[in-house]
C-alpha cells in the first residue's frame, strides 16, 4: 500500500490501516525511543504515546517528507520530552564533548574465549554508553538509513553537526576498540585480527 | 598483520555493530493493542457525534414545539413567556433527563458494551 493511500485510509477511520502503519513503523519508533530513553520498561508506553500522536496529527501530514521521517520526528520529540520530564538523564547540548570519550573504560568483557556474538554485544554496549545525540544520529543514519537532510529534519540539528557527531562517534568507537585490542588481558580483538577473522 | 589491515577490521566491526539491532523490543501484540486503542477512540467519537446529532434534532423539535405553542396558545410574546415562566423548572428538568437518557443510550451503554466485547479487553 502506498503511503498516501495508507494515510488516507487511516484518516477515514480504518483501524486495520492504522494497524498496518504501526506494524510498518514500530521497529523504527522502538529504536529511536529505546536509544534515547534507554529504559525498556518505559519503551512501550512511549511508543504508544508516539502512535497516538501520529493518529491525532496525521491530518497535518502534508507529504512533504517520507511518512517514516515524520513519524521519526514525533518519536524523537516524544522521547526527549519523556527524559526531560523524568529528569533521568541530562540532555547534552549539541556541542558537548562526550564524557565517555576515551578516558573512561566503558563496558568490560569477561576474559576467556569470545564469540563474535559477544564482541557484537560489547560494541552495542559501547554505543549505548555514548552521549544521547551521538547515539541518536548513529541510530538514524546507520540503522534506519536516513539521509543527513532527514536527520536534520528529525532532530533539528544542523547538517554539519549531524556529520560531525557521526564522525566523532565512529572515532570514539574505533578508539575504544583499539584500546581494548591493546589490552593484553582482554585480547579478544587482537585474536580476531591475528587470525584475519572478519564478520 | 599490517596496521592497515587491523584498521580495516576495526572499521568492519564498527560498521557491523552500528547496523545491529539494539536490545530494545516491543511486545509481539503491540500493533494489535494500538489498533484496539484506536478502534475504541473511533467508536467513542462516533457515538458522541451521533449523540450530538440526536441532541440537535431534539433541540430543533423543542423550538418547533415552542413556536407552535406561541401560535396556537398565546398570541403575544409576553403572554407566551408568562405561560412558560411558571413551568420553566419542569421544562428544564425534562430537558436534562431526556439528554441524560439520550447520552446514556447513545454513548455510555454502546461504548461499554463495545469495550466489554470478547477480544476488546486490553
Amino acid at each position: 500500500m502506498e503511503e498516501t493511500e495508507l494515510v488516507r485510509q487511516v484518516l477515514n477511520g480504518n483501524a486495520g490501516a492504522f494497524k498496518f502503519l504501526v506494524l510498518k513503523h514500530q521497529r523504527l519508533v522502538a529504536h529511536i525511543a529505546g536509544r534515547v530513553v534507554q529504559q525498556q520498561e518505559d519503551l512501550e508506553d512511549i511508543c504508544q504515546e508516539v502512535f497516538l500522536k501520529v493518529f491525532q496529527t496525521l491530518k497535518k501530514f502534508r507529504g512533504d517528507s517520507r511518512l517514516s521521517t515524520w513519524i521519526a520526528t514525533i518519536a524523537y520529540n516524544t522521547s526527549i520530552t519523556h527524559i526531560r520530564k523524568k529528569n533521568r538523564q541530562k540532555v547534552a547540548s549539541f556541542d558537548e564533548i562526550p564524557a565517555v570519550a576515551l578516558s573512561e573504560p566503558g563496558p568490560t568483557l569477561a576474559s576467556g574465549f569470545f564469540e563474535e556474538e559477544e564482541i557484537r554485544k560489547y560494541l552495542l554496549a559501547l554505543i549505548e554508553e555514548l552521549p544521547l545525540h551521538y547515539r541518536t544520529v548513529l541510530t538514524l543514519f546507520h540503522l534506519e538509513e536516513f539521509s543527513y537532510k532527514e536527520i536534520e529534519q528529525i532532530t533539528k540539528m544542523p547538517e554539519g553537526t549531524v556529520k560531525s557527531y557521526l564522525s566523532r562517534a565512529r572515532k570514539i568507537l574505533k578508539e575504544k576498540i583499539e584500546q581494548v585490542t591493546k589490552n593484553e588481558k582482554t585480547n579478544i580483538f587482537a585474536d580476531y585480527v591475528e587470525t584475519g577473522t572478519t564478520f | 598483520m599490517s596496521k592497515q589491515e587491523q584498521h580495516f577490521n576495526t572499521d568492519n566491526w564498527v560498521e557491523k555493530s552500528l547496523k545491529s539491532e539494539p536490545a530494545f523490543t516491543l511486545p509481539d501484540d503491540f500493533a494489535d493493542k494500538m489498533a484496539l486503542r484506536i478502534e475504541k477512540r473511533l467508536a467513542l467519537n462516533q457515538y458522541i457525534k451521533e449523540f450530538l446529532i440526536y441532541a440537535g434534532a431534539l433541540a430543533g423539535l423543542s423550538v418547533i414545539a415552542g413556536l407552535l405553542g406561541y401560535f396556537l396558545i398565546a398570541d403575544t410574546w409576553a403572554r407566551w413567556i408568562s405561560l412558560l415562566l411558571p413551568n420553566i423548572e419542569i421544562a428544564a428538568g425534562i430537558a436534562v433527563i431526556v439528554l441524560f437518557i439520550l447520552f446514556a443510550d447513545r454513548v455510555l451503554l454502546r461504548y461499554f458494551s463495545f469495550i466489554l466485547e470478547p477480544g476488546q479487553k486490553n
